[in-house]
């Protein structure tokens, strides 16, 4: 008797309904962005690795090229990432309706990555950075691109 | 040659498909949650430590502290991405299994439906 619910002239306008409530597409996986970004990531670390004992604001000309180069990257790492064809789907509207986002965490992430780079050159320049605090701009970074990455990857297809 | 679908073995397959998404994934999720967790706790004590021994200047402290909040934003915000992502795939991986049944059943060429 079941089986008749499952007939395919029967199960095709479920489908079809169903479809609807998602029809729209979502985000797409981007690989260039993931290897870009584990790229960025590794000259990230490197950098903060080389300063790991806290800076002085008079040598900031020898760190003042890195400090822009990473900059330069992270800025560029979102153009990539938010210039993907992304529509959020329906079905996410309603899910995420108590605090829509208005763009993916990854490209936030991005952002304050960004943010904490350009907070921490300013500092740099001004009076040095001491050991504590470039432990903690590089724990926020890496906090932050393990949000990036996952999330990136997740994306990926099964 | 026509076939009928079945029921018990078509639940078994979607059965099957959800199971290996929200496995896969709900691993993801946990360890993903247990590194972060962990970092925004360091975090908040080296700021706590170094406000109270001043290696942590009033030129970065303000930033630090709102810092934290951001970092907690986000990291709410990333795991929710994430279970969205996997609610989409396992709509895609069921419809892509319905759909594959009904055109072995009928022997029809059905169009094709958007992927999410």
């Amino acid at each position: 008797m079941l089986q008749r619910f499952y007939q395919p002239i029967l199960i095709l306008p479920l489908v079809l309904m169903l479809s609807g409530c998602f029809a729209t597409p979502g985000v797409r996986y981007d690989e260039s962005l993931v290897q870009n970004l584990n790229q960025v990531s590794v000259e990230t670390l490197t950098f903060f690795a080389s300063i790991k004992d806290g800076t002085q604001a008079e040598k900031f000309i020898e760190r003042k090229q890195h400090y822009f180069r990473l900059l330069g990257q992270y800025e560029g790492l979102e153009i990539q990432a938010t210039s993907r064809p992304y529509t959020k789907p329906d079905s996410l509207d309603r899910v995420s309706q108590s605090s829509t986002p208005t763009q993916l965490p990854s490209v936030t992430a991005l952002q304050n990555i960004y943010k904490t780079l350009l907070h921490m050159k300013q500092t740099d320049q001004q009076q040095g950075l001491t050991k504590t605090e470039v432990a903690v701009y590089k724990l926020q970074t890496r906090t932050y691109l393990d949000q990036i990455i996952t999330f990136e990857q997740h994306l990926k297809p099964y | 040659m026509k076939m009928t679908l079945e029921t018990e073995p078509l639940i078994l397959q979607i059965k099957r498909v959800s199971s290996d998404i929200l496995g896969k994934d709900v691993t993801t999720f946990k360890g993903f949650s247990e590194r972060q967790l962990k970092a925004i706790a360091e975090q908040t004590i080296l700021v706590e430590m170094g406000i109270a021994t001043g290696e942590i200047t009033e030129a970065t402290q303000d930033f630090f502290l709102k810092s934290i909040k951001d970092l907690v934003k986000n990291f709410t915000e990333t795991l929710k991405g994430l279970m969205l992502v996997t609610i989409n795939k396992l709509y895609n991986a069921i419809l892509d299994l319905i759909w594959n049944s009904i055109k072995t059943a009928t022997n029809v060429v059905l169009p094709s439906f958007s992927v999410i």
